[in-house]
This record gives structure tokens, sequence and C-alpha cells, in this order.
């Protein structure tokens, strides 16, 4: 008998408040994102020898431990890759249905039908300055629709550019404090005695957090620091961070590249993946589309309008296509100049005494763009109406081609008796008697001198005023499979950019539910391994309160037996 | 090992639930509310592609219907000129046939009465020539605004002869009533008026002319054989007329079929974009259900803890 029995209930009223302070710490961070749930572990002190046997001397707290579970953290943070990339694509793509705003009746294909429609009305009153205005007012509201849908894609382009930039400095704020957890864990780590609970709660949270933006892989090495990588780009190592930094790629679009040497990092997953998809394959894409779709609408439109004659004649007409190289042989010339290219033909021109109207000179100009420069074409046709002086053809101050009629008379673009047109594009390629000008989406437009003068639409195929034809052929090209090789028409191109979409913002859609589910499961799983239930720690809280009230009364007892022993004898 | 169940598990899962089904809720309220099947691409990429060509179809059957309409006017206007000459023929023909045939004292007291009421309906069929709808010359041709005939007249007003332009003038003029289907709403200019030029076998102007001027010289051997020559050209407008008719009819035909046919389109579209109602509403009321059954258990699980009763 001896004072030990003292020592031992202290040390078991010191080791119940231990585990009461875990307790309280974890019912503390019931709700605390990343916190694993901790046990105390109680291991018995040393026995001492003794006769007859070994005596027990109490306990105490030997470990404060995290209950983690390992497998399911890892596949949460190889799954959070995943939910990150669909999250943000599925957005994207929500974003891109927006523009396309489909099933409407102000979509794009309203548009189209409109603006084709509108050439019937023509058809059906040719020398109406109404039916005029209506051909301008449709063709007008789908240029603009065109223009707006190629900027809005391009504004969700430049949106995403701003995102990678703020991901980018997400990631580097990230890997920073990474690196400095790692240094702050292995110093508490360091004698093997501390566990750093809850600096590795928060460190893995870190790394949860990274591998939503960024696929990355993590592995600790002996020193407890964590080392991460992105496909062999290393972000962390021991206590040092490597800063990425957002380039320009070759488009002008911002990549994720390390800060100090400029290479992009390969990335294979999460948030950066769900964007640069969005950008550059599907946005990219569906821009590219819409540029062929008003590409193919401009050339053939133009193709027809050129073929037609004006209400009331040419006095003068320019051409809006500038070209730098007027001398060199037009099939050299380049797209920058020339987006549609002149073939081997004939285009024809007829002028006409402004007063009776009476034919005054009809010419075939030949052109061979093997051999002749737009100059040799300019003099060829200046050549042929010198006899009468009644066209002359040059280039304006910035290189465009125009052609200008001669005192007392105006010009059409055909053979006055034969109704011959160009077969040559040559006046398409130059934008001479043109509808449209521009060559994509963005640049699309009505050609200056239309919307200044509707009398120079070219409705008709002759000099007369009741003349439809040529409207009536512009009309019927919205039937026409002109995409595809010759399989899709306008409004069937069209229908498919929107299916295209439809269907991949669909398949986002399953993606990013299929995920959302997957990672309920997994963080349902951890929760229940590692989160703090108020059940458990309610019923611990009851025994270690017990535990403590126990070893006390013990004391008291002890020194009741003590009092006796020291003062009764 | 005993499966731990945890405060923010249940939690978790509550929530998840209760997202989904109001999640599910809100997509059919937006059904309902915009009475779309079809928001947005996603919600069936086929349907909408279907949706892009009905739309453009009906588009298209809107302007063929307001072709046919613009060339269904056109076709009476002309009709209306052609019926009148026609008219006015039978009249010269009825007048003129008196004087011819009985000679008498009472109907050589006619003769100028006659002549003068003939060089009136000359002036009549000179007009139906030139007849103009909307501003435009009927029987001009794609010179629709160049006068078609042209008319040589007398000190006293009196139409001595008339020419025709032949610029354009039997250039057909067609409307798209269907798709690729287009009908001509002209009538030729010359065909009914003089379709082989001045002088040529069918001018009407010619034939009146020459029955005016034999009837004014007392030439009833002339006389009677220009009355013959009006007999054919009155068969002969008659035939434009029919022809007229006969397209005018094409196009009411065409007009009926757009008609059905625009509106199975517009069934076919209602059938892919709109929403079923009945259906929808009650979905509606069965995921508003589940909702409040979610929220209610929900209650139940979180509320008790060991912590109520210790």
């Amino acid at each position: 008998m001896s004072f030990e029995q003292l020592s031992l209930g202290t040390e078991a009223m010191r080791a119940a408040q231990g585990a009461l302070g875990v307790i309280g710490h974890n019912i503390a961070n019931i709700n605390t994102e990343g916190y694993t749930r901790q046990r105390a572990v109680l291991v018995t002190n040393p026995p001492q020898d003794y006769s007859p046997g070994q005596r027990g001397t109490g306990v105490h707290i030997d470990a404060i431990k995290r209950l983690t579970d390992e497998f399911t953290r890892l596949q949460i943070e190889e799954e959070n890759q995943k939910a990150g990339q669909y999250e943000i694509y599925t957005k994207l793509m929500e974003q891109i249905e927006q523009v396309l705003n489909e099933p409407t009746d102000t979509g794009l294909q309203t548009a189209i039908s409109d603006f084709f429609n509108s050439f019937h009305t023509l058809a059906n009153t040719p020398e109406d300055y109404g039916a005029r205005s209506v051909v301008l007012g449709k063709a007008q509201g789908l240029v603009t629709k065109l223009n707006s849908l190629s900027r809005q894609m391009q504004a969700i382009q430049n949106e995403v550019d701003q995102v990678i930039r703020i991901k980018v400095d997400e990631i580097n704020s990230l890997t920073e404090r990474i690196a400095v957890l790692n240094d702050k864990i292995a110093s508490v780590e360091a004698g093997g005695i501390q566990n750093a609970n809850d600096l590795r709660d928060s460190r893995e949270l870190l790394v949860k957090q990274l591998n939503k933006i960024l696929d990355v892989t993590s592995f600790e090495d002996e020193n407890k620091n964590l080392l991460i990588e992105a496909q062999g780009a290393v972000l962390v190592a021991g206590t040092r961070s490597i800063p990425l930094s957002a380039v320009s790629d070759a488009n002008g679009h911002l990549v994720p590249a390390n800060a100090n040497s400029g290479v992009p990092i390969v990335v294979t997953g999460g948030e950066l993946k769900g964007l640069l998809d969005a950008r550059d394959t599907m946005i990219g894409q569906t821009l590219d589309k819409l540029d062929t779709l008003a590409s193919t609408l401009i050339e053939e439109v133009n193709r027809l309008h050129t073929q037609g004659t004006t209400l009331s004649g040419h006095l003068t007409a320019q051409g809006d296509v500038v070209v730098s190289q007027p001398a060199v042989i037009m099939a050299l010339l380049t797209d920058n100049d020339v987006t549609y290219p002149v073939q081997a033909g004939t285009f024809y021109i007829t002028t006409y005494d402004q007063v009776t109207g009476a034919v005054v000179d009809e010419q075939a100009i030949t052109v061979d763009p093997a051999t002749q420069s737009l100059n040799d074409i300019i003099n060829s046709v200046t050549l042929a109406f010198s006899g009468t002086g009644s066209l002359t053809a040059g280039l304006t101050g910035d290189n465009r081609l125009q052609f200008t009629a001669g005192a007392g008379c105006q010009f059409e673009f055909i053979q006055d008796s034969t109704e011959n047109t160009d077969d040559s594009d040559f006046l398409l390629a130059f934008g001479v008697n043109t509808f449209f000008s521009g060559n994509s989406a963005y640049s699309i437009a009505l050609k200056d001198s239309v919307t200044a003068d509707p009398d120079t639409i070219t409705a008709g195929k002759s000099a007369s005023p009741g003349d439809n034809r040529n409207a009536l052929l512009i009309y019927a090209l919205q039937n026409e499979r002109l995409l595809n090789s010759g399989t899709t028409t306008l409004t069937d191109y069209y229908a498919s950019i929107v299916s295209e979409a439809g269907t991949e913002s669909q398949t986002a859609k399953r993606n990013e539910e299929t995920q959302t589910a997957l990672m309920l499961m997994l963080e349902q799983r951890m929760a229940s391994s590692t989160g703090v239930s108020l059940d458990e720690e309610a019923a611990n809280m009851l025994i270690f309160q017990r535990m403590f009230q126990a070893a006390a009364k013990y004391i008291s007892a002890m020194d009741t037996v003590l009092d006796t022993l020291i003062n009764g004898l | 090992m005993t499966i731990r169940v945890t405060n923010s598990q249940q939690m978790g899962q509550v929530m998840s639930d209760i997202n989904k089904n109001l999640r599910l809720l809100q997509e059919l309220q937006l059904q309902i509310s915009t009475g779309k099947r079809i928001n947005q691409p996603s919600d069936d990429p086929i349907g909408v592609v279907k949706s892009v060509g009905l739309k453009s179809g009906i588009a298209a059957t809107e302007q063929h219907q307001s072709n046919i309409s613009d060339g269904t006017a056109r076709l009476n206007a002309a009709i209306l000129a052609l019926s009148s000459t026609s008219d006015l023929l039978l009249e010269i023909e009825g007048l003129s046939a008196d004087v011819v045939n009985n000679l008498t004292p009472q109907t050589s007291a006619m003769r100028p009465i006659v002549i003068t009421e003939i060089n009136q309906m000359i002036n009549e069929i000179f007009i139906n020539a030139n007849a103009k709808y909307l501003g435009k010359y009927l029987f001009g041709g794609h010179e629709s605004l160049t006068r078609p005939y042209i008319e040589a007249t007398d000190a006293y007003g009196n139409i001595t002869g008339v020419s025709r332009n032949v610029r354009g003038i039997d250039d057909p003029i067609m409307h798209t009533v269907a798709e690729g289907i287009g009908i001509q709403i002209n009538v030729s200019g010359s065909m009914p008026f003089m379709p082989n030029g001045e002088g040529g076998q069918n001018d009407i102007f010619d034939s009146v002319l020459r029955l005016r001027d034999a009837l004014t010289s007392g030439d009833m051997g002339a006389a009677s054989d220009a009355l013959d020559d009006l007999r054919d050209e009155f068969e002969n407008i008659n035939v434009a007329i029919a022809i007229a008719g006969n397209r005018l009819q094409q196009m009411e035909t065409t007009e009926s079929n757009n008609e059905e046919l625009s509106i199975f389109k517009q069934m076919n579209l209602s059938d892919i974009l709109d929403v079923d109602m009945a259906r929808a509403i009650i979905d509606l009321n069965y995921q508003n259900y589940i909702l409040q059954c979610s929220l209610e258990v929900g209650a139940k699980i979180i509320a008790p803890s060991l912590l109520d009763f210790i």
C-alpha cells in the first residue's frame, strides 16, 4: 500500500479529460469540410512486478489518431477531376445552347427562311421599291443574326480564357499552401511521436480542391512531403511549389503552362480540361461550321447576284474586295485578297442609253486567271469599250475594281442580245455587282452599294423592269443542296449545328449526373467512415464523463483509506 | 464491421434527394409554363432538327400562299380585261352585223351612230390591252412599266392604228406556288391582241379598225371580211381567257393542297415541340407529392439525437 493509487486515479482523470477534449474537438468540427474524426487511443500503463503477480498501473493516452479511409479518399480525388471537368463543360454547353436559341421563332433558321422568302416577294413585284426594302430588311436580319452568333460564341471563348487565368491562379495558391503544409507536417511528425491530424486534413482538402481543377497525382515521400505532379509536370516538390501561368496558344487563346519555362502542361482532367474542350473543340467546331454556312451563303447568293440585272442600271459599280497586288496573275492571288477564286470564262457588259434604254454597246470579256492579272482585265474592258466610250474600268484609290459608265450611259453585267452572264466568277471574286460582302459569319455584311440603292438588287436577267427570273433563282437556293458536297441545304446544315450542340450538351448533362451520383456515393462512404456521429460522441462522452467521476471517487476512496492508515492508527 | 451512419451522411443524403426532387419539379414547371416539351436543343436534339426542318417548310408554304394570292389577283385582273374585250367584240359584231347585213335606209341613217359607238369601244379595247394592276401593265410581259400597246390617232382623237412594244411582251412571269413548281401568272402580252404582229393574223386592232373604216366608207364587202376576221379574234381571245382560267384553277388547287400540307406540318411540329398538358400536370402533382414526402421524412430522420435523451 502506497501513494501510487492516488497517481493512478489522477492519470485516469487526465486520460478521461484528454478523451473528452478529443470528443469536444470532434463535435466542434462536425460540419468542417475535410475534417476527419479523431480518437484518443488509451493504452494501459506498463504493469509493475508484484507479488503474487503483475499489477496494473492505470491508463494513459498513447496517441490521437485520425480515423481516415485512404482508399475512398484516393477514389474521391480521382473522381473529383471528372466531376470538375463535367460540371464546367455542361455549363458551357448550356451557354452554347442559349446562344443558338432554338427552338424559337427568332433563331437563325427563321432568319434564313425570311431572307430567301423575301426574294420571292421581290419576284412578285420586282418593279417596286417596297419589295426591295423588304429584301434589305430581311437580309439585314440574317446578317445581324450570323454576326451575333459568331460574336457571342467568341465571347464565350474569351470568357473561358478569363476563367483559365483565374483557375491557374487558384492552382498556384493551392500548390503554395500545400508546400507550406508539407513543411509544417514534416516538422510536427519528425520525432515520430505526434500526428499532425488537422494539418493533414487541411492538406488532403487542398489536394482534393486541386484535383477538381486539374488532374494531379500525389504521393508522400519518406519525409512526409506530398509530391504533386500533373502529367509529369511537377507542381509541388518538398516544401517548394512550382507556379503555372496562362500563356497564349497558336490561336491566341490561353493555355496553362509552366511559369518559368513557358511550356504548356498536358491537361487530361479537371475543370481546365472541361474549359479547354468546350473552347477549342465544341465552340471552335461550331464557329467553323457557322463560317462555312455563311461563306457558302455569300458565295452562292453573290454568284447569282452578279449574273442578274438591276432595276435602273449601274452608273458605276465598285468592288468591295481590296486587291493588294492587281498586277499579279489572278490564280496567284491569296485568300487575303480573294476568297472566291476566278475561273477561266467570260463575263459580259452591255451599255444602254440612259434616256431611251437602247443598247449602246455590248462586249464579252474573256478571263483566264492562269495568265491574266486584274490590271490585264481592266485594260481589256476599257479597250473593248473604247469604240463607243460608253464604259471604263479602273481601280479605286484603295485598289478596288471599279466600272464607270460613259456620259449619258448606264450598264448591266449581261450580254443584252443573248442574255449571257458571267461564268468566270470574276465579278464574284472582286465583289462587283454582289449582294453580300465578307467571307465568314463574323464578317458577313450587306454590300454598301446595295443598302445605299436597293434598285441595285438584281431581280432580273434582262433590262426589263418586270423581269423576276434572277430573284426566283436566288429564292430557289434555299432548297438547293449546297453543302457537304451537294448533300445538305443551308437550313439542314444549320439544323445539324444545333443538333450537334444539343447532343453534346445532352451527353454532358448525363455524364455530369452520373458523376454527381458517383461523387455523392463516395462522399457518403467517406462520411460514413470519417464523419462525426453525434450519437456516438454523446455515448463516448457519457463513458468518459463517468470514467472521470469514478476516477475522482477512487481518489477520494484512496484518500479515506490513507486517512485511516495515517491518522486512525 | 457495422456500417456507421453519421450526421453529415444523413444530411448529405437528405439534401441530395430534396435537390433532385426540386430539379425534376422545376423541369416540369418549365414545360408547363412554356407549354413546350423542348426548351433547348439538349432536351431532344433529334426533335429540334425535325422542328427546324418543319418550321422552314411552314415558312416556305406561307411564302407560296402569298405568291399564289398575288398571282391569282393578277390573273383575275387579266381575265377581267380579256372578258371585257371579248364582250366588246361581241357588241361590235352585233352592232355592225345589222348595218352590214340589212342595208335599209334606216340602218344607213344609224351608221354614223354605230361608227361613233364602235370608236368608243375600240378605245375601251385599247384601254383593256394596256390594263394595269397595281401600276404594272398586265400585258407588257417583263416590260411592266412601259405601255405594251401604242396608238396613233387622227385629229379627232380617234384611233387610227395600234402597234406593240415588242421588247419583253411575251416573257412569262413565273411565281413559285409549291417547292419546285412555278406557274405563269401573266398572259402573254401579244397572244390575245396581236399574236402575229401588227396587221398579222388575229390582230384585233387591225380587224376592228378595218371594220370601222369600211363602215365609214360604205365598203360593205370589206366590212363583211373584217367581220369574219373579228369572229376569229373572238375565238382567239376566248382561248386566252381559257388558258388564264386554267392557270387560275391550278393555283387554287395548289393553294388548298398547300393549306392541308401546312396543317399537317403544324400538327407534326406541335407533336414534337408542345407538351402533353394533362400528362405534365399529373407528373407535376406526383413530383410535388414526392418532394413533400422527402421533406417530411428528412425532417423526421434528422431531428432525433441521442442528446435529446440523456
